[in-house]
């Protein structure tokens, strides 16, 4: 469930420990790892609440969720709806794309839902597997020659 | 206020965060350290928020700790959960600090979190 209210102005600031944190209307600008890499990011204007004496914001979910946007566009990797979409529009299940992928299950889960950002390289993969027919049919190919090596292993 | 009232208000502030914001929400430099810390294989601050709420109002564990280190003894207890969560072994360990003790809202902030060591 996403915050329905807001609790009222001034908040207590951290480090100055008074009420004086109100919204202020700027743009927010930071910076993210993401494989080994790092990212300025700056965030559109939007209300950052912000404390009027020692300039010190208290960062909430919005911002956190507009973060991580600029952060998936910075290292352009896919948005976790066009991951579902995409899957969906190919009539392939989670279960489905995981397992030929080669990923868990509840990896792919997290990229979907957006608690965790993938790879530079896993989002070259489910690009070139969404787009191209030739390498869905290799994915599957491959996938099933792994399955059979273990059947083999497993009963030798 | 005593220690059980104090983890009370806690425990409110993380129960009202779920539907208010500014009562349960990321300390600006906790946020950055996160952002770039490997370890947390690119969980987003957002959702190591969610994951401690959903941990919380299933009853999970908020371990209240006397603050003895020096640079924080402004402040009388530090807030520990250790959510469990896939790809950590030991779970995510996330540290919170009351910041406003309004007794209608109060707010506490998320002032670290990594993976939970042995």
């Amino acid at each position: 469930m996403e915050p329905l209210t807001t609790k009222p102005f001034p908040w207590m600031c951290a480090e100055c420990r008074e009420k004086t944190v109100l919204p202020l209307r700027r743009e927010y600008m930071t910076s993210a790892a993401h494989d080994e890499q790092i990212y300025q990011l700056t965030v559109p204007a939007m209300d950052v609440p912000t404390c009027t004496k020692c300039g010190q914001a208290i960062v909430t979910g919005d911002i956190c969720e507009l973060i991580t946007s600029e952060l998936r566009r910075a290292a352009g990797l896919l948005a976790p709806a066009q991951i579902q979409a995409k899957r969906e529009s190919l009539g392939v299940t989670r279960a489905e794309l995981a397992s030929t992928l080669r990923v868990a299950e509840a990896a792919l889960a997290r990229w979907e839902t957006g608690m965790q950002l993938q790879s530079k390289a896993t989002d070259l993969l489910l690009r070139l597997y969404f787009d191209s027919a030739d390498v869905r049919q290799a994915c599957v190919t491959a996938s099933a020659v792994t399955r059979s090596d273990e059947l083999v292993n497993n009963v030798t | 206020m005593t220690p059980e009232q104090e983890l009370e208000m806690v425990q409110k502030a993380i129960q009202m965060g779920r539907t208010v914001t500014g009562c349960c929400e990321w300390h600006e430099d906790a946020l950055l350290r996160v952002l770039h810390d490997q370890d947390l294989r690119a969980h987003s601050p957002q959702k190591i928020r969610q994951l401690m709420f959903d941990f919380v109002l299933k009853g999970g564990t908020i371990k209240q700790i006397v603050e003895k280190r020096p640079e924080y003894c402004e402040f009388d207890f530090y807030y520990k959960v250790i959510v469990p969560a896939p790809g950590f072994p030991n779970g995510l360990f996330i540290e919170l600090r009351l910041y406003d003790p309004d007794a209608d809202c109060p707010t506490v902030l998320l002032v670290n979190a990594h993976p939970q060591r042995n």
